[in-house]
């Protein structure tokens, strides 16, 4: 899997716990900045960052017209980009079974090895 | 997988496989007592010979010094045909009962997990078998990101094609409220 360019890559948009809880907190759905701010006891710019940061990874998308006055940023979730988190995991979740399975064959399957050993690969 | 036109399906090993809390933990049961399993698990030829499969990679060119502080490395090449390395230190050698060391695939995202092998010696059949279990941590805050992905995915199928019109999205009004329903994780409690 190609990694994505730095600042757009939702790994390192969820490794943190405060923008996964602003995550969390958008699941209930599109929030204006200020009530998203509220609920953080960290400095508003730095909820703004961390913001920036959720909608660069395209993990949020901004939407301006929001709240009472109709002129706040309003944040709603866009979680496609966490499909890629998901696969990744899941390729483990898949790959341990198949790899201990493997290794179960290996060992009562023969005594011989090379009953075992993959045919060559060509590397042409 | 390894041998799919010579093994049945249905003779397919059973492997149980749980996650939580940013752990992989996935057990069974091999007819083979313990030291012939950590032989397999720590022999450069052995592991050339077992690991991977073909829907996944194979590896060569395995260098394994199994003791503590000692580094394992693996060529790798995938259905595709690219190629990757995996590569990890060994933090715990006690053979024949434990090996931990750390995990990096070039293909990772992050830049370490850990993987330990434990090994339980159990009678299989009044033969002397083992218990393996591998345990994968180190996913922390990504499982509950990859169950929260699935479960917003649903959602807004859900609301895109059951919910009136006023509900959605885009008319900047809130979804239905979620808290109710089933959710594996949340992020704030990881």
């Amino acid at each position: 899997m190609p990694r994505a360019i730095p600042g757009t890559d939702p790994f390192h948009a969820v490794a943190d716990p405060t923008r996964r809880a602003i995550l969390d907190r958008l699941r209930r759905g599109a929030t204006p900045a200020s009530e998203i701010a509220a609920g953080f006891r960290i400095s508003r710019p730095a909820v703004s960052r961390h913001l920036r940061v959720l909608r660069d990874a395209r993990l949020v998308r901004e939407q301006r017209g929001g709240g009472i006055d109709g002129r706040q940023r309003v944040y709603e979730l866009t979680p496609a980009p966490l499909n890629d988190v998901a696969r990744w995991i899941a390729g483990y979740q898949k790959f341990w079974p198949s790899n201990l399975a493997n290794l179960k064959r290996h060992l009562e399957g023969s005594t011989d090895w090379s009953f075992d050993r993959p045919p060559e690969k060509s590397r042409s | 997988m390894n041998d799919a036109t010579i093994f049945d399906p249905a003779d397919a090993p059973h492997v149980e496989t749980d996650i939580d809390g940013g752990t992989i933990t996935t057990t069974l049961d091999i007819a083979a007592p313990p030291e012939r399993v950590f032989a397999a698990l720590t022999d450069p030829q052995e592991l050339a010979a077992w690991w991977g499969s073909d829907d996944t990679y194979r590896t060569h060119d395995w260098t394994v010094d199994a003791r503590p502080a000692g580094e394992w490395s693996a060529r790798t090449i995938d259905p595709s045909g690219s190629e990757g390395s995996i590569h990890g230190k060994f933090t715990v050698v006690d053979r024949p009962s434990v090996l931990e060391s750390t995990w990096r695939a070039s293909w990772d995202e992050i830049e370490s997990t850990t993987v330990r092998y434990d090994l339980e010696p159990v009678m299989i059949d009044d033969a002397p078998g083992t218990r393996l279990t591998v345990t994968h941590t180190g996913f922390n805050g990504f499982t509950a990101c990859a169950s929260v992905a699935s479960y917003v995915s649903t959602l807004n199928v859900l609301v895109e094609f059951s919910v009136p019109r006023k509900y959605s999205s885009a008319s900047g009004g809130a979804l239905p409220d979620s808290s109710s329903r089933p959710l594996s994780f949340a992020f704030n409690t990881l």
